[in-house]
């Protein structure tokens, strides 16, 4: 058996033997439908994509005052075209 | 007491309780196969339910001359994993933005270290070492579940374990 090549790696086997699996209920019980699985896609946690702006002080500040400008922007247009 | 091929064989005959057998004996070995691989809990679970599934409509495609039902499901659950995987990976470079944290957590520094390791491990190594070492399968059966030549099932143990005991022993110094 391949497994014999484990007999000489005592250490190594050691520590495969410490990875343990717990068996979920949910496995013998049902399956998660669609909808489900598509509810829990949504709720899963996803990285920020605007993690690498606010991670400096300069992204930061500009994600601030970026809507502000174009607030003030949008408003002389605005007044512009009127 | 019967056998995993003697359920098969009476499941493929229209028995009902073969099936319920052979899910009630093989569904561990193959969530816990799974689940060492990705360490999703609710993939894991998807695709244990997905082989089964899919059991029932090529259960005539089983031949007990050609190999175990065992080798059979965890040939028809490698498959799917790996085309999940695929696919998710061709999702992930369209949508990077998307990608979900990581919500496992380990219990203890030592268990980390070797679930770590055994994911960092590349994926075909991977798969040979969780076959070999926690379900203790013949290299024959290994080579029929990853449709490889039966020399590449040996080589990639080695080289798997190599890998392994180089990583282990890495993180243990920097511990």
């Amino acid at each position: 058996m391949l497994k014999d090549e484990f007999q000489k790696e005592q250490w190594l086997k050691d520590s495969l033997d410490q990875d343990k699996v717990e068996i979920p209920k949910q496995l013998i019980t049902y399956k998660k439908s669609r909808w489900q699985r598509f509810l829990q896609y949504l709720a899963s946690p996803t990285k920020d994509p605007l993690e690498p702006i606010c991670t400096s002080s300069v992204g930061y500040t500009s994600l601030k005052i970026v809507p502000i400008v174009a607030a003030v922007f949008i408003t002389i247009l605005q007044i512009l075209l009127q | 007491m019967m056998s995993n091929e003697e359920w098969m064989e009476a499941y493929k005959n229209g028995d009902v309780v073969g099936f319920e057998q052979l899910y009630s004996r093989l569904y561990e070995p193959l969530y816990c196969f799974l689940f060492r691989y990705t360490r999703e809990d609710q993939l894991s679970i998807d695709i244990v339910q997905d082989t089964f599934e899919r059991l029932q409509y090529i259960k005539q495609d089983f031949d007990h001359q050609k190999g175990t039902v065992k080798a059979f499901l965890f040939q028809i659950a490698y498959r799917l994993m790996i085309n999940k995987l695929n696919r998710r990976k061709k999702w992930r470079t369209l949508f990077p933005f998307l990608v979900p944290t990581s919500s496992h957590r380990m219990s203890a520094d030592e268990r980390l270290t070797i679930q770590e390791a055994i994911l960092q491990l590349p994926e075909k190594q991977r798969a040979v070492i969780l076959l070999v070492y926690y379900h203790d399968l013949p290299q024959e059966e290994i080579a029929q579940i990853l449709s490889i030549p039966l020399g590449t099932v040996k080589s990639r143990l080695h080289n798997a374990m190599r890998t392994l005991k180089e990583e282990l022993k890495e993180e243990d110094f920097d511990a």
